[in-house]
């Protein structure tokens, strides 16, 4: 008890100044008292006062001891470090500022990243054991990915023992109305059991079971549309053109259906097409199930009923993947990996430069050192005042750095929320700040054994082995940068390579309008009248050249396929498979398809009529090598009906920009209707300014039609976004990490040009020429940097070849890219050493020999 | 011989403090010094300076308190006082110095 | 000057039961010594452990620095010799100049508990 409260006491003392002021006063009322009792005894006053003070002994002493007892003397030598250390710091203002702010990039960098890593794939998924949810897909017999048919899924679902229940969604846009201006909404069938497998309640009313027309609306679109109010419940809402009731009030899982604001009953058929994938399907394994146990039981149900339906279903499997692994996506996980990597490495660069600057201050410091060890100061107080020094830098820069983060963070979660919904949750966790804090303290610990490895009373042997340290530690940040300007060019020479791909058609002026009539799907005739009139209409507006529509948004990142046989091939045979989509006649003139050969649609191709078929070009050339398609006949689909094809159109990429060309084949939309349709409207002028007359010709032919705009370069821009954000990451990373690595290279030649002052003032003296000296210190820099490129380039093209699936059309070894780095890094150097051999060169020789 | 004195070593003149101010009340460390010399009759030689920082350790342990007022010639001066965890410790220490003195003194006699 | 005083402005954080003998040790090993005859380090710290009742510690660790000491003053002498267990051991023995300066401790001891128990009598 009382030796911790003389502890407190005595911290607390060590910020009493005054506690000697107050000694002094009592000694000096001690010493009046006393001399007053010699007086009063008879001595004189004079004898008297000096008998005083001999009886109180050594003041000194006793100011000392008093002293002493007053404080703690191992936390006074820590705060006096520390205050020695700000002095010093704040004296060398230039060393610590560029110290604390390469290590607050470095740290700061480093935070948000590892916070990313932490949001997207440490952080498990927010329902119930999810360790138990499985994405589940079925694969044709060239093992493509596809969502389940419906009766597929009833199927599995019947004879599966291992998986505990099942959740079905199929997401669409639909067109609401009857709440407000009628608007397109993301929407999601979803079957009951979903909310019980992701463990969601309703935030307010229930949700519901398979029986009922009922909704269940988002948050979000709850407090939008009705203002969070609970009389919503029970009020009815048209969903094209159908009436539901709403009920409930839920979030469904925002990483499975991001955006989605609105979710109806999903109830599957077994009436329905069992060759219609468009069903997604995640399950929970029973308790226990390995998921092993379960892919081999999903394996033998997949025989069964392809057993059952052999026409169908030969061939094809169920899989099953962690339903983390699936909402990550592998591109999702491998960008996350590679900023990271970038990150790691710019945080050792940062520790190089760092410990560079540090080599070069304990050099010029070895003086201090070493006459303060002869003065008797001991070496593991020296070692405490360099370790109190690193740590006040590191502590600086992990101040600033974890700032920076928390900015960084708060921008990347209002930026990437939506298109990566699990970064939404995106914050500074204890976890992370952790590793950043080990990371803080080993770059500490090595900065003060470097900075403190034995200073030496000669000097000079000591000297040049620090300078030897000097040049490794800028050959390592020029190696580290040169990984991250390599790995950042190679995705600047995919991303160029991204941007110069050619669609197959113009994507300037062109709008696209997602749309949604609000009459039933089902009712055909007025679809297929809906999407011949407002075409047309659009078109007699001024500034519209060519309107046409597609079941498929272009770069909206998916498409449509179906498999066909060629004419002649018998039942037995393989089917092929290819893309399709329904188009409108003027679709090609719209996008600026260009038509090879054949002719396109026109109105007369409709239901009843022959029906028709177009292929693209990569379609006609592989399946009808060295023949003319036109005329021939392909069998579509299951039913194997015949579709005459009657023309030829050039290759396009709509589905994604870094996707392939698909074989596609192009049906008319009158013969083959489908849900839902997009416009591509080419416009005159800029398409957003046709927007209103276009939604107002949609409106004059269906008063609630959903309409939803965007301009094509729009989405093709969106369809980028990965791309652009690793070049933007990895790009800002190498930027920062040259110009890191450029300030030390400056920083050492500075410095070995005023070290060799003499010598070069002797060479100018002799008669060399000032060219041949710049030329003899740029040389030394290239030779740093060359070093660094040796050491740092192989590393590049290994790790290069492990983001390999980031790159598009660009190898690892891109030899442009490895030009881009020699180029830059030949220029650092250069720019580097301009300075300091401009300043060798116009050395006053007569005054470089007097120097020292 | 009359001369000598004993000096006094470090954990007896805590103690010696302790009873001084528990039997005359609130004193200034001249107070305390003067006293201690006077009652040992000159037989302790006390070097009246290390009075103060026994008396600062002393209070840090909760034994003692000071408060500022004023001596007889009406200088500022600090006054101590002896608190209640400072009596039990006095206890202590008295028993605990009469057990060491007569052990001390056995050996010494003992031995002869 | 008496040897046990020491310097009583040393500050000492801790403080065990002990810690005010140590200005003693002087005194006890004197005072052993001139009781018993010669002894080796152990045997001292033995006998003031056995005739105090377990009262008083003697610990090593103080003993041997102080014997070096004492030594160095001429108080005490020493020699190696051989104990009955054939390991070597110093053996101290105790000087004219060191029993004259156990006469002094012995009358400082003395003056001592005669000042401090005339405080806790007449305080």
């Amino acid at each position: 008890m009382s030796s911790t409260r003389e502890l407190l006491l005595r911290a607390g003392g060590m910020f009493r100044r005054n506690r000697t002021n107050y000694l002094q006063e009592e000694i000096n009322a001690h010493i009046e008292l006393l001399t007053a009792d010699y007086v009063r005894a008879g001595m004189n006053e004079s004898e008297a006062r000096l008998a005083a003070k001999r009886a109180l002994g050594n003041l000194t002493l006793v100011q000392e001891g008093y002293h002493e007892q007053g404080g703690l003397p191992l936390l006074e030598n820590i705060w006096r470090d520390l205050k020695f250390a700000l002095r010093t710091l704040r004296r060398n203002r230039v060393y610590s500022m560029s110290c604390i702010a390469t290590l607050a990039v470095g740290l700061g960098s480093m935070i948000t990243v590892l916070c990313a890593v932490s949001a997207l794939l440490w952080r498990p998924l927010p329902y119930p054991q999810p360790q138990r949810l499985v994405a589940l897909s079925e694969a044709d017999p060239h093992a493509g990915r596809w969502p389940f048919s419906a009766p597929d899924l009833l199927d599995l679902q019947e004879r599966s023992k291992s998986l505990a229940g099942v959740a079905a969604y199929r997401a669409s846009a639909v067109a609401m109305s009857g709440a407000g201006e009628p608007e397109t909404v993301q929407a999601a069938a979803v079957t009951p059991s979903t909310f019980a497998l992701f463990g969601i309640k309703p935030i307010a009313g229930r949700v519901f079971d398979e029986s009922q027309r009922s909704v269940v609306i988002s948050p979000g679109l709850w407090r939008r549309k009705w203002q969070m109010n609970a009389a919503t419940m029970g009020k009815a809402i048209a969903l094209d053109g159908e009436q539901y009731t709403i009920c409930g009030v839920a979030d469904l899982p925002a990483d499975l259906l991001p955006g989605v604001d609105l979710f109806f009953p999903l109830s599957p058929k077994m009436t329905e097409s069992r060759t219609a994938h468009d069903i997604e399907v995640a399950g929970r394994l029973g308790e226990g199930i390995a998921p092993s146990a379960a892919q081999a039981e999903l394996n033998s149900v997949a025989d069964s009923i392809a057993r059952d339906n052999p026409t169908t279903n030969s061939g094809w499997r169920f899989r099953s993947m962690p339903l983390f692994d699936f909402v990550l996506g592998p591109r999702t996980a491998r960008m996350v990996w590679m900023i990271f990597s970038a990150v790691a490495l710019f945080w050792l660069l940062a520790c190089a430069n760092v410990a560079a600057l540090q080599l070069a201050r304990s050099i010029a410091r070895r003086h201090e050192m070493s006459t303060r060890m002869v003065l008797g100061a001991n070496r593991s107080r020296l070692f405490a005042q360099t370790l109190t020094e690193n740590l006040v830098l590191s502590l600086g820069g992990a101040v600033i750095g974890s700032l920076l983060a928390q900015y960084a963070i708060e921008i990347i979660r209002r930026l990437a929320a939506e298109t990566l919904p699990r970064l939404g949750s995106l914050h500074l966790d204890a976890k992370t700040i952790g590793i950043a804090a080990v990371c803080m303290l080993l770059s500490t610990a090595f900065f003060t054994v470097l900075s403190n490895s034995k200073p030496d009373f000669q000097g000079g042997r000591d000297v040049s082995r620090r300078d030897r340290g000097r040049d490794v530690l800028i050959v390592v940040q020029v190696a580290l940068a040169s990984v991250l300007l390599l790995g950042a060019s190679l995705l600047l020479h995919s991303f160029v390579r991204l941007q110069a791909v050619d669609p197959g058609f113009d994507p300037d002026k062109i709008l696209t309008v997602r749309i949604n009539p609000s009459f039933p799907a089902s009712d055909n005739t007025r679809r297929v009248n809906f999407f011949r009139q407002v075409p047309q209409r659009l078109e007699r507006l001024p500034e519209v050249a060519w309107a046409g529509a597609t079941n498929v948004a272009p770069f909206s990142g998916h498409g449509t396929a179906n498999r066909f046989r060629l004419d002649g091939e018998n039942n037995q045979a393989e089917y092929r498979s290819a893309g399709w989509r329904a188009v409108t006649p003027n679709f090609f003139r719209a996008l600026g398809v260009p038509l090879k050969r054949g002719r396109l649609f026109t109105d007369a191709d409709r239901d009843g009529s022959l029906e028709v078929v177009i292929l693209s070009e990569s379609m006609a050339k592989r399946f009808w090598p060295d023949q003319d398609p036109i005329g021939k006949r392909l069998l579509w689909g299951k039913s194997g009906n015949p579709k005459t094809i009657v023309g030829i159109v050039g290759d396009l990429r709509d589905m994604a920009v870094d996707a392939l060309p698909a074989p596609t084949m192009f049906r008319p939309f009158s013969q083959l209707s489908d849900a839902p349709m997009t416009l591509v409207v080419r416009t005159k002028g800029d398409p957003i300014t046709a927007i209103d007359d276009v939604r107002r010709e949609i409106r004059a032919v269906d008063q609630n039609a959903a309409a939803e705009f965007r301009p094509l370069r729009e989405a093709m821009a969106d369809s980028m976004l990965r791309p652009r954000i690793g070049l933007t990451a990895l790009g800002a990373f190498a930027f920062i990490a040259m110009m890191t690595a450029a300030s030390g290279l400056y920083g050492l030649i500075s410095y070995r040009v005023n070290q060799r002052q003499q010598e070069i003032g002797i060479r100018l003296a002799l008669g060399c020429s000032p060219r041949s000296v710049r030329w003899n210190v740029q040389k030394r820099c290239l030779g740093l940097v060359t070093w660094g490129l040796v050491l740092g380039l192989p590393i590049a093209y290994a790790l290069a070849t492990l983001m390999r699936s980031l790159l598009y059309e660009t190898h690892p070894a891109q030899p442009t890219a490895y030009a881009l780095v020699l180029i830059v890094f030949i220029a650092i150097a250069l720019a580097a050493s301009y300075g300091p051999a401009r300043r060798a060169s116009r050395m006053d020789p007569a005054a470089a020999i007097r120097y020292e | 011989m009359k001369d000598i004195k004993s000096e006094v070593p470090y954990g007896t003149l805590d103690l010696m403090i302790l009873k001084t101010l528990d039997s005359m009340g609130p004193l200034h460390g001249y107070g305390i010094a003067r006293r201690i010399e006077q009652v040992a009759e000159g037989s302790l030689e006390l070097n009246q300076g290390t009075i103060y920082p026994a008396l600062l350790r002393i209070e840090q342990k909760g034994w003692i308190r000071s408060d500022w007022g004023s001596s007889e010639n009406n200088r500022r001066a600090r006054f101590y006082s002896i608190t209640k965890p400072g009596k039990r410790q006095l206890m202590e220490e008295e028993a605990n110095w009469q057990r060491t003195v007569a052990t001390i003194s056995r050996l010494l006699q003992g031995a002869q | 000057m008496p040897s046990y005083l020491g310097n009583s402005n040393r500050p000492i954080m801790s403080k065990s039961k002990n810690d005010k003998l140590q200005g003693t040790l002087t005194l006890l090993v004197l005072r052993t010594l001139a009781a018993r005859g010669p002894l080796h380090g152990y045997g001292m710290c033995a006998h003031v452990h056995s005739i105090s009742d377990d009262l008083l510690q003697v610990e090593e660790g103080s003993l041997y620095p102080a014997l070096h000491r004492m030594e160095q003053d001429g108080w005490i002498s020493s020699k190696w010799e051989i104990t009955e267990k054939g390991r070597k051991a110093k053996v101290y023995a105790i000087t004219a100049r060191g029993r004259k300066q156990l006469a002094d401790e012995e009358a400082s001891w003395a003056r001592l508990t005669r000042g401090v128990s005339r405080v806790l009598q007449y305080s």
